[in-house]
């Protein structure tokens, strides 16, 4: 159990009992969003696990300037918020500029902080000055110790809900590895400790102008993850993969779902 | 001073009527009725010993006096009037009296009357100045308003109503940062001021004064906590201002998400503002929710409807702008409505409603140019004239009344008469591009003083060079000159810009079928039908000419 444990829409985060947090990587329309966070409900709650829904309205940090970015500011937001409110479910996402924080504080449970914005102090204090829970994802760039220090920004505003989240470390040129010992050290810190499986299968800029992978490494990834004792799964998830505007290569199939989360959430 | 002034009468009172017992009762009544007025400013008990006395003293100026200052007192200006002017006759010369007859008249609008009793007596209350003003404001006359307002405001230095009034009177002559500057100097005495914040917010967007603007709404916020209501009307005004601004966003989404899901005040707002970004189908469900928690009002209604018309369901459409109109008849929603019906072809229910709408509604110059247009719209163009001329019968003169009765002339083939509105209407606005345009293309079209017609159109895509309407009507008088391939060029640039117009789509098949390429100008004359079906001109085109077509294939 971690020392900064606490309660989003009475999920617990970082007590003895794992989560998960998923969904598209991106808002792609108000009926992909609904029908997907309604499939990944009904499952979750079959198979008995806490479950938050994530999608990004903004997809900021695509590599190519062609790259589509999602349903954007406001309607990815009020996107999200129909799942809240319809089905009743609670949901993160990541905000990439500061004055966007007050209005996505309004809607989602969880802040989360994109990895390659995760040292930029001034984001990480407003989504710490919303009170609302921060997910920081830790920059592919970064040592996992040096986590610590992000965490202590938000922690100094006086908010203690804090989740850290593993998402792969750069390893030469275009790929990422997962290193098992990241979480170790993350868990150290005493916050919640999320592993990414499906980012961590990422390869990033490695197919020509947009991130590829391999979605073969997904279910053994979470496997580590629950051996090592993470607080939770963070699984990218779409109807249509082959036909996602981001990630196609990584995210899960939302027909497989249910089998990977067995295979995983079993251990 | 007058308090004064009553005091002296009182006291003359006394001295010539102690041996008059009919002066004395009048005496003391008149003495309890000024005790009531000015000390208990009970209006009424006042005016009854005042009645009462008048009847012990029916020839005492005074007790008229008092009477009438009374009755203008509780708003009853006609009677206040008579007792005034019956005193004014015993007593021409009373200052008091015929500044209270100046005051009666100016409440009242006459502000002729007013004025030499007002102007060369003095003003001594707010209130004089405040009327004064609406009496200027009335003729027309804002630099007299400003003066006056001014010379109030030097007296009544923080006088939130004047400073108001000061604001808006700059705000009618085009002084819009004095505008600005009186109307914060009066919402800094009152912050709660709901009708400056309105009037503010309105300034800022013409302007484009975002940073103002969102300063301004961060503010109102605050101060209208409890006021969901003035929150709803600032949000729409926001909603309505086509301010295409992700500030705006942040900042509307920021205010209403922090409300529960079912938060009856927000699912208005909230229907509002996803309508406005095009979410129809989720307003429409938010807005359903808004009268499921007992939110029903005229607005909630109206909206419900543009969001069932938006989606197409006209039906559902119907219900709700029939709602809206049970609990409070309004103009868009009349003609919304007849929108619909015109769509349906419900011509009797069309005609039936706008009437019933005008019999209802108070503007009627308003409605009668809406009604005027949908009538036009339709196809029902004497009916459109009658209407858009009895407009004109209230409003002599108005432009876009004449532009739409010259349209509506036009439409129902009556060329030489809507050419002679619009020449009308160009002597009175000969730089408005649309009437430059609108002109010269009918000239064009009618092959009438082409020369001048061009030149119209020219000053019009000067002012607006990218408009296709203007851009065809310029390929069309290069048509009409005979420089075919030009107009061709000229054309399909317009087309490029707005693909969706028929004229122009029509104007390229004639270039096409004048240069003996029939197909391309069949493919252009369908592409108009298919915008608009019942152009009858158009498909008489399209038979003629596939017969031909047919004819060549044949050989």
């Amino acid at each position: 159990m971690s020392d900064y444990s606490f309660e989003i829409s009475g999920i617990e985060i970082g007590k003895n009992r794992p989560i998960l947090i998923a969904g598209p990587c991106a808002a792609e329309s108000v009926e992909m969003v609904l029908e997907t966070a309604g499939t990944l409900k009904d499952i979750t709650a079959r198979a008995n696990i806490p479950f938050i829904f994530k999608a990004s309205y903004d997809k900021a940090n695509r590599l190519s300037i062609s790259s589509s970015r999602g349903m954007g500011f406001p309607k990815g937001l009020l996107a999200l918020k129909r799942v809240k409110d319809e089905l009743d479910l609670p949901v993160i996402t990541d905000v990439h500029e500061t004055y966007q924080v007050e209005a996505v504080a309004s809607v989602v449970d969880i802040i989360q902080i994109p990895a390659f914005l995760c040292r930029q102090t001034d984001l990480v204090l407003a989504a710490a000055a919303s009170k609302k829970a921060v997910n920081i994802k830790k920059g592919q760039f970064l040592t996992p110790c040096d986590m610590k220090y992000i965490a202590e920004k938000v922690k100094n505003t006086g908010n203690n809900q804090i989740i850290l989240t593993e998402r792969g470390t750069s390893f030469g040129y275009g790929d990422l590895i997962l290193d098992p010992r990241s979480i170790i050290w993350m868990k150290e810190f005493g916050y919640p400790v999320l592993l990414d499986i499906t980012h961590t299968a990422q390869k990033t800029g490695g197919e020509k102008g947009f991130s590829g992978g391999d979605r073969n490494f997904v279910i053994p990834f979470g496997k580590v993850g629950m051996a090592l004792g993470v607080d939770g799964i963070y699984m990218e998830v779409h109807p249509d993969p082959d036909n996602a505007i981001s990630d196609k290569q990584i995210q899960v199939p939302l027909d497989d779902v249910e089998r990977y989360i067995n295979e995983i959430f079993m251990l | 001073m007058y308090r004064k002034y009553k005091i002296f009468l009182i006291l003359l009172f006394i001295v010539a009527s102690v041996s008059a017992q009919d002066t004395y009762t009048a005496l003391e009544i008149f003495s309890q009725g000024l005790i009531e007025q000015d000390i208990y400013t009970d209006y009424q008990s006042a005016l009854e010993k005042y009645l009462l006395a008048e009847l012990f003293a029916p020839r005492d100026p005074t007790i008229k006096y008092c009477i009438s200052e009374v009755l203008y007192t509780m708003g009853f200006y006609d009677n206040a009037m008579n007792k005034a002017i019956e005193a004014q006759k015993i007593s021409p010369n009373d200052e008091e009296v015929n500044l209270l007859i100046g005051r009666i008249n100016l409440i009242k609008g006459k502000c002729e009357k007013a004025l030499p009793f007002i102007i060369e007596s003095y003003l001594a209350q707010e209130r004089d100045y405040s009327e004064l003003m609406r009496c200027f404001n009335a003729k027309g006359n804002f630099k007299q308003t400003i003066n006056v307002v001014l010379d109030g405001l030097r007296k009544f230095p923080e006088s939130m109503e004047l400073l108001l009034k000061t604001g808006l009177a700059y705000g009618r002559i085009g002084e819009y940062e004095l505008a600005i500057e009186y109307l914060n100097k009066s919402i800094s005495i009152d912050i709660s001021l709901i009708e400056v914040y309105e009037v503010l917010f309105s300034l800022y967007f013409h302007l484009g004064m975002e940073d103002s603007l969102f300063s301004l709404y961060s503010k109102f916020l605050r101060v209208t906590h409890d006021d969901p209501d003035a929150r709803l009307n600032i949000l729409r005004k926001l909603l309505t201002s086509r301010l295409n601004s992700q500030r705006l966003d942040l900042l509307i989404q920021t205010y209403l998400g922090r409300f529960p899901k079912d938060s009856a005040i927000v699912l208005q707002p909230y229907g509002y503002y996803l309508l406005y970004i095009g979410e129809d189908e989720y307003a429409l469900k938010l807005l359903n929710r808004a009268v499921e928690l007992g939110r029903e009002n005229a607005d909630i209604y109206f909206y419900s409807g543009v969001c069932c018309e938006n989606l197409e369901l006209f039906d559902s459409a119907v219900v709700n702008y029939k709602r809206s109109l049970e609990i409070e008849p309004r103009g868009e929603t009349y003609t919304n409505l007849a929108g619909i019906y015109g769509k349906q072809e419900k011509y009797d229910s069309l005609i039936s409603l706008l009437n019933q709408g005008l019999e209802k509604l108070q503007d009627k110059f308003k409605f009668l140019f809406w009604g005027g247009a949908i009538f036009s719209e339709v196809g029902l163009y004497d009916l459109a004239s009658r209407w858009l001329q009895k407009a004109l019968f209230l409003q002599p003169g108005d432009n876009k009344v004449l532009f739409a009765l010259g349209d509506t002339r036009e439409r129902a083939g009556y060329r030489p008469e809507a050419i002679s509105i619009l020449e009308k209407l160009y002597k009175l606005d000969p730089d408005n591009p649309r009437i430059l345009n609108y002109l010269g293309y009918l000239l064009v079209d009618d092959d009438h003083r082409i020369k001048f017609a061009s030149k119209l159109i020219k000053k019009a895509l000067k002012k607006d060079p990218d408009n296709a309407a203007y851009i065809d009507s310029y390929g069309w008088a290069l048509f009409r000159k005979g420089k075919v391939k030009s107009a061709l060029d000229v054309l399909l640039r317009a087309e490029n810009i707005y693909g969706k117009d028929p004229t122009i789509q029509d104007h390229i098949g004639d270039v096409y079928f004048s240069l003996g390429k029939v197909d391309s100008a069949l493919f252009y004359w369908k592409k108009s039908i298919d915008l608009d079906p019942y152009n009858n001109i158009v498909i008489e085109k399209i038979r003629k000419n596939e017969i031909k077509s047919d004819e060549i294939d044949d050989k």
